[in-house]
């Protein structure tokens, strides 16, 4: 019989949809170290981070319907989920936010929607790109990392780092959208 | 109106979340009436950005955070069943909660409906944090009924618990009362006793066991010759038969099959009483007892307690009168003293 620790992620996420609680065990055994350091890179304090991750699988444990498993992307959901509920966190904290936080506005803000047509993705296959995307992440410019920095890690919009950044808004799209593409063909000559 | 290149544009940042307020909402009503959008692109755009944090530096929680997890599953897993339970309670009877359904050692049976958040494998059993216990109070039973009612739940054992007026109906399981018993049977006692005594007077000539030898002898005598003999027959103890139809006729009286109809009177009679009867009947004896003689010294007591009295009123009599008398010549001296006063004044007056 297959163990928790030789199942997919999707897997998990279908045991986890099954109420079963050993499953979401192995889920934050396998991925705690990529979501807590990325939420500790958003919220920069290690005490909110580690509650923003018990907040995270909290989330995963109840709103687990909310993950479509037909994209049977695991990965991409929990990244952008934690992304998402860090930024806000942050956002709380530094009275940026005064939406109240209920069911809605976690379904519809802090819980992502993924393509239909998007590809399955897991932990596994993301760490071996690991190094090829750090060398498509390197090969940007100066000004493309730092906005993308901005808008993902910092949760700015478009607008917020034009303000910040004392630029047009228009600039900022552009800007945006070059570094993402060029990301994306960096990666592609790479491995993808 | 959004275009569609318009709202491919705007892939990147919407992937990123970097897309603004406006710019959302536009692209949500586009999508919504089914404006064309790259799904594929886009897509791909969400896995490249969610390939962002793996580049970082990698580091593992404390071991903590595990407990803080493993704590809020177990606390949401509480909640979730208390909704449950709570929810269960508004939709069945009232009488399902307070009489749970029990089997035969009288344990309560869990719905299966239960098994299915049951959560055998109870979160992170290796690392049961320690103040998770609390949380967990729905555990036990929500005797809710128990605490409904402050009381064990009743237990079908099978018996039929009646109550008690029903109870002192049931004549196969009351007994008679102790003065029920003596005002019924007593008198049937001492029938039996002056019976006894009547029968002392019957003269018996010979004793019972050489009659029965005797009957023995002749028997075999009588098998043998198939003669009786008339010389050695034994004659039938005299009993004085007004005795015999008395004794036959009490006999039958206390056997007699009584009928049916009387049957609910006589049962009535030694039944029990409910117990608010009970002190009413006491108080009904303690009335109708009465002295059955007094005693002379009680008369004498009787008579002195009457004498006091009587001196007592005429000693208040006599001192009354005195006083009265006192008064009436107060009374008297009154008068004369105003009418010679009236007469100084008409004199000086004059």
């Amino acid at each position: 019989m297959q163990t928790e620790a030789e199942l997919t992620d999707f897997e998990l996420m279908q045991k986890i949809s099954a109420k079963d609680s050993k499953a979401l065990e192995h889920l934050y055994g396998r991925y705690s170290p990529v979501l807590y350091t990325l939420i500790n890179k958003v919220v920069r304090s290690r005490e909110v981070a580690e509650e923003v991750l018990a907040d995270l699988f909290l989330i995963i444990w109840k709103k687990h319907h909310m993950f479509d498993m037909a994209t049977e992307n695991v990965y991409t959901w929990l990244i952008l989920l934690a992304r998402n509920l860090a930024v806000d966190k942050k956002k709380r904290m530094y009275g940026q936010h005064t939406i109240e936080y209920n069911d809605d506005y976690e379904d519809d803000v802090i819980i992502p929607s993924l393509s239909k047509a998007i590809d399955p993705l897991d932990l596994n296959t993301a760490l071996e790109i690991r190094g090829n995307m750090d060398k498509a992440f390197q090969a940007l410019t100066d000004a493309q990392r730092y906005v993308i920095n901005l808008a993902f890690y910092e949760g700015l919009t478009e607008k917020e780092i034009a303000e910040r950044l004392n630029i047009p808004a228009a600039t900022v799209k552009s800007k945006i959208r070059i570094a993402s593409t060029n990301l994306r063909n960096l990666l592609r000559g790479t491995s993808l | 109106m959004m275009d569609k290149d318009t709202a491919a544009e705007m892939i990147q940042a919407k992937a990123l979340g970097a897309l603004d307020k406006n710019d959302n909402k536009e692209l949500f009503e586009y999508l919504n009436l089914g404006g064309e959008f790259p799904w594929k692109e886009f897509g791909e755009y969400q896995n490249l950005t969610s390939l962002l944090p793996i580049i970082l530096e990698l580091n593992v929680p404390d071991a903590k955070v595990k407990d803080k997890v493993a704590k809020r599953i177990y606390d949401a897993i509480a909640e979730q069943k208390a909704r449950k339970t709570l929810e269960d309670s508004i939709v069945n009877p009232i009488e399902d909660i307070l009489y749970p359904e029990t089997n035969v050692l009288g344990d309560e049976i869990i719905p299966d409906k239960f098994s299915e958040n049951e959560l055998a494998n109870e979160v992170f059993e290796e690392i049961p944090p320690a103040d998770a216990v609390d949380s967990f109070d729905d555990e036990i039973p929500l005797d809710a009924r128990g605490a409904l009612t402050n009381e064990p739940p009743i237990i079908d054992t099978g018996f039929e618990i009646k109550s008690p007026s029903e109870e002192y109906i049931d004549t196969d399981l009351s007994l008679p009362e102790p003065e029920t018993f003596e005002e019924e049977l007593s008198p049937k006692l001492e029938e039996t006793i002056s019976l006894t005594d009547d029968l002392s007077d019957i003269k018996i000539e010979q004793p019972f066991d050489s009659v029965f030898e005797d009957a023995g002898k002749d028997l075999v005598e009588n098998l043998g010759t198939g003669t009786t003999p008339e010389e050695e027959k034994v004659a039938p103890p005299e009993i004085d038969a007004p005795i015999q139809s008395r004794y036959r006729k009490m006999q039958e009286e206390k056997f007699k099959r009584k009928p049916l109809d009387e049957i609910p009177a006589e049962i009535e009679k030694v039944k029990r009483k409910p117990p608010e009867e009970i002190p009413l009947q006491k108080e009904k004896f303690i009335e109708t007892e009465k002295p059955a003689k007094k005693s002379i010294t009680g008369l004498v007591v009787d008579i002195i307690i009457y004498i006091l009295l009587l001196a007592a009123i005429a000693f208040v009599y006599l001192k009354l009168s005195s006083e009265i008398d006192s008064l009436k010549k107060e009374l008297n001296d009154l008068r004369r003293n105003i009418g010679e006063a009236t007469f100084t004044i008409k004199d000086n007056i004059t």
